[in-house]
């Protein structure tokens, strides 16, 4: 199911960017966002293989290499291929073969790589639980406070790191 | 619009409650999106600046622009946005024109006009945002106003792709118990 998606919004995107028309690429582009809204943070790598044509333990090897990133769903131990990563390159690897390569994948990730288009991976400094647990116990409103408190706490940094900038410029 | 315009003293704190407060009492339609709907979704980090998505129809240009002059309001240094994101002058007709966005100082702190945004589709418009925002309702503020939702916060921040941007993803995901570690 994820595999037929995932090549449904490859497709519609090369079609979308071959329109020239606005309202119709509003269109197209309502439509991808219907089906990407389908999709979930991960792909399960069997169905992300079958979208770039290639095993699973082709696949894995790549991900062992650190070149395709995945994710975890919460509770859980299985390795996804992350979406938007592969989105980015079951583009690149269709636009390839079309072209007649072989060995698309490790070309589109080479590609891709040096274009860098594909997402980094990074990671806020609390724990996802911590994040979970803050979450669950606050509010939207109590949530703002807290951003402005703390974003008042880094403006006056700031203002008193420029103050010292100044004064050791002045002397 | 007064021109000369002085950005809060230095030292002086961003009056965020008030920014978001002048922008109601002017009935301003708009969307928050940027750090401080980051926080109001479930990540809480600083922000140096509010960042809106306003409507486009003339009527709301006018209210926005009686606000933005209520607060001084004069564009800030280009930095963030490319020139393609700021092809009009800061006038109540380029505002007008919806085509630009603008990062601008006022008496309360930093506020980001971006009528356009995107996601990795093309541009999302205010009505679309706006269809799926959120209500927040804040004793400091008085009036009700919109929050970004969760989707269309995490798809204009994958289409960003800032290093920023990557955290506030996976921090979101995170809180919202859809990504472990």
């Amino acid at each position: 199911m994820e595999a037929q998606i995932v090549g449904q919004i490859v497709a519609l995107r090369r079609v979308r960017d071959a329109v020239s028309a606005p309202a119709d690429r509003r269109r197209l582009a309502g439509v991808i966002r219907q089906l990407r809204r389908q999709l979930d943070v991960g792909v399960p790598k069997r169905q992300a293989a079958a979208c770039l044509g290639v095993t699973v333990q082709a696949l894995d090897r790549w991900v062992g290499a650190g070149k395709i990133p995945v994710v975890r769903r919460p509770g859980s131990s299985r390795e996804l291929i992350d979406t938007e990563a592969l989105l980015v390159i079951a583009a690149e690897v269709a636009r390839l073969r079309e072209q007649g390569e072989r060995r698309a994948l490790g070309k589109a990730i080479s590609a891709l790589a040096e274009q860098g288009p594909l997402p980094k991976r990074l990671r806020p400094n609390q724990r996802a639980h911590e994040l979970r647990y803050e979450f669950l116990h606050s509010t939207a409103a109590g949530r703002m406070r807290q951003a402005v408190e703390l974003s008042h706490i880094g403006a006056a940094l700031a203002a008193n790191a420029r103050a010292r900038r100044q004064a050791t410029a002045g002397r | 619009m007064a021109r000369g315009a002085s950005e809060p003293a230095e030292g002086a704190l961003p009056r965020f409650y008030d920014l978001l407060r002048v922008l109601c009492e002017h009935d301003v339609e708009f969307v928050v999106i940027g750090g401080f709907a980051v926080s109001l979704q479930g990540y809480v980090r600083t922000t140096k600046d509010v960042d809106i998505v306003p409507r486009t129809t003339q009527e709301n240009v006018s209210r926005l622009w009686a606000a933005l002059s209520a607060v001084d309001a004069r564009p800030a240094e280009a930095g963030e946005f490319t020139a393609q994101e700021m092809p009009m002058p800061f006038t109540l007709e380029g505002l007008s024109e919806g085509a630009g966005n603008w990062a601008l100082y006022t008496t309360l702190g930093r506020i980001d006009l971006m009528p356009y945004v995107e996601d990795a589709e093309g541009e999302l418009t205010y009505d679309e945002l706006r269809e799926s925002a959120e209500r927040v309702d804040l004793e400091e503020v008085g009036r009700p106003f919109w929050v970004a939702s969760l989707q269309h916060l995490i798809a204009m921040k994958e289409h960003a792709n800032r290093d920023q941007d990557r955290i506030d993803i996976t921090a979101l995901r995170m809180a919202h118990g859809l990504e472990a570690e």
